[in-house]
């Protein structure tokens, strides 16, 4: 009888082998519209460039900074997470002439779509809402097997752009990820990994901003002073409306980057072909 | 306590109805807990359940049955509409955010570009700020939509059918129920719904259902057997006492039964 130890529960080969029992989830789901749902499940050297681009789109995005340095510190740690990858072609549309696409009709939006299906930042669009609707209502269903399996597990947007946009699961117009394991808690939520990649003054800087009126004085002048720190009143700061070219400048940035990523990436996969 | 499924709606029904409706209430906290993008909130749930609110939400999918002319759109509404009357309770989820508050990332799922100005320029605005009171529509569904919102609401009705499915109940999500509890006014405040029906029969009602079931569900074979019955039973008249056939009273004679 072989012994199993800490470090062979789980191994790559035990988390696709759940990430294909949520895969068979999502595709068994009772739909709304019958939509066809397309997985892909990606491990190992092939999660490398869905790491990069994450870091790059990363740069623009506090958000996804901290899902891609939790990424980063799994795949190092030699434990790396399996990513379930759902995926959907939205722009077939039902036949319903609902209007939730915002065409009066089917046809219209078939015309709209042949026109202008394109990319945006992370997805293809236009959508019909009812594909829409039934691939997340498959992500859940794949969700909620990885959730009876108990393994720690995040339904990911960021991930599923990135993997999305390098192509892994085909004829595809979205995409979203189950990023599954490694064996643990606090990777995905409360995480313990991303602790030292925001300052405390990048976070407060952050609520100022967002939550402006949390931080209002008095405000009957009509231009209320920040309370950023306790002696405010003798050097106040004020909230303004107004354009940031660098914030502006950075976002455009990290979109080139993330397509020169993309397109750097397609080159180099065709020429090993 | 007493369990049976039939007859509809008779204590042993109502006492089965009472369980499903525990299930329900279990798929609605399923659906709010759903991992949404952001974790914004954004799903409303209605619970509805009784003859007389399955039976509106019936009719009002046979009255949309009648908004398009393909045959394939009106069979599927009428056929829906049975199963609202055989459900024994109905989950709505809607997402208040689609219409009037998007995720405003630019995705690109509505239109196919890197902005939110598909859906902006076609709603009311005041500073940039979509108007919530201005969303009159003529559609069934009242677009353009932030696609992210709608495909959260996607998760949500997938978290409660998984609970459906860990409890062993039938559920099954319908467009169709979702737009009449829409025009009916279930929602406060969501532009887009679909109703999940629920139920715990011992045939799955929302599985292998006959051609133009609207005519020949089961409600609707008993009522007309019901129907035939009462003609049935007059038409050959005869005395129950005096027997109906020669030969078995015949029989009788033989056997010395009747002197």
């Amino acid at each position: 009888m072989p012994v199993y130890k800490d470090e062979d529960i789980d191994t790559t080969e035990e988390l696709v082998r759940i990430a294909k029992l949520c895969a068979l989830a999502a595709k068994r789901a009772p739909k709304v519209a019958d939509t066809e749902i397309k997985t892909s499940i990606i491990a190992g050297d092939d999660l490398k460039p869905v790491l990069e681009l994450l870091e790059i789109l990363g740069e623009g995005s506090a958000f996804i900074r901290g899902d891609a340095a939790v990424m980063r510190k799994l795949m190092e740690s030699g434990r790396p997470p399996v990513v379930l990858l759902v995926g959907v072609d939205a722009s077939e549309s039902v036949g319903w002439n609902c209007g939730a696409c915002g065409f009066a009709t089917c046809g219209e939006f078939n015309k709209f779509c042949r026109e202008n299906k394109s990319l945006g930042y992370f997805a293809m669009g236009p959508s019909c809402a009812w594909r829409i609707v039934d691939h997340g209502l498959a992500l859940s269903y794949a969700a909620a097997t990885c959730a009876m399996h108990n393994v720690e597990n995040r339904v990911q947007t960021s991930v599923g752009a990135s993997a999305f946009l390098l192509g892994f699961v085909e004829n595809c117009t979205f995409a979203v990820a189950i990023t599954i394991g490694p064996a643990g808690a606090k990777y995905y939520y409360d995480r313990t990994l991303t602790r030292d990649i925001y300052t405390e003054e990048e976070i407060l800087d952050m609520l100022m901003r967002n939550f402006p009126t949390s931080f209002d004085d008095f405000a009957g002048s009509g231009w209320p002073r920040i309370k950023h720190i306790p002696t405010w009143m003798g050097d106040p700061k004020f909230s303004l409306i107004t354009k940031v070219p660098e914030v502006e400048e950075k976002i455009k940035e990290v979109r080139q980057k993330a397509t020169q990523y993309v397109i750097e990436y397609f080159s180099k996969k065709y020429q090993q072909e | 306590m007493y369990i049976n499924e039939w007859p509809p709606y008779s204590p042993a029904d109502i006492n089965k109805k009472e369980n499903v409706l525990l299930a329900a209430k279990l798929m609605a906290n399923a659906a709010l807990t759903t991992p949404l993008m952001g974790g914004v909130d954004q799903i409303e749930v209605v619970l509805v359940w009784g003859e007389e609110d399955q039976e509106r939400i019936a009719r009002k999918m046979e009255e949309l049955a009648k908004v398009n002319k393909s045959r394939r759109w009106q069979e599927m509404f009428k056929t829906e509409a049975v199963m609202v009357r055989e459900s024994d309770a109905i989950l709505l989820i809607g997402n208040y955010r689609a219409a009037d508050t998007p995720l405003d990332v630019g995705c690109g799922l509505c239109s196919g570009k890197d902005n939110c100005d598909f859906v902006y320029s076609r709603r009311k605005t005041v500073a940039g700020v979509i108007d919530h009171t201005e969303l009159e529509t003529d559609m069934l569904i009242n677009g353009p939509l932030c696609m992210c919102r709608v495909s959260d609401m996607g998760e949500a009705i997938g978290s409660a059918l998984a609970v459906a499915n860990r409890l062993l109940v039938d559920a099954r999500p319908f467009m169709s129920v979702g737009l009449a509890a829409l025009k009916l006014g279930y929602f406060k405040r969501s532009q887009i719904a679909v109703g999940v029906c629920v139920a715990a029969r011992q045939k799955n009602p929302f599985v292998d259902v006959l051609p133009y079931y609207h005519l020949f569900c089961l409600d609707r074979v008993v009522d007309n057997l019901r129907k035939i019955y009462a003609i049935l039973r007059q038409v050959y008249w005869y005395d129950y006492r005096k027997g109906l056939e020669k030969k078995l009273m015949e029989e009788d004679e033989e056997e010395g039964g009747e002197e």
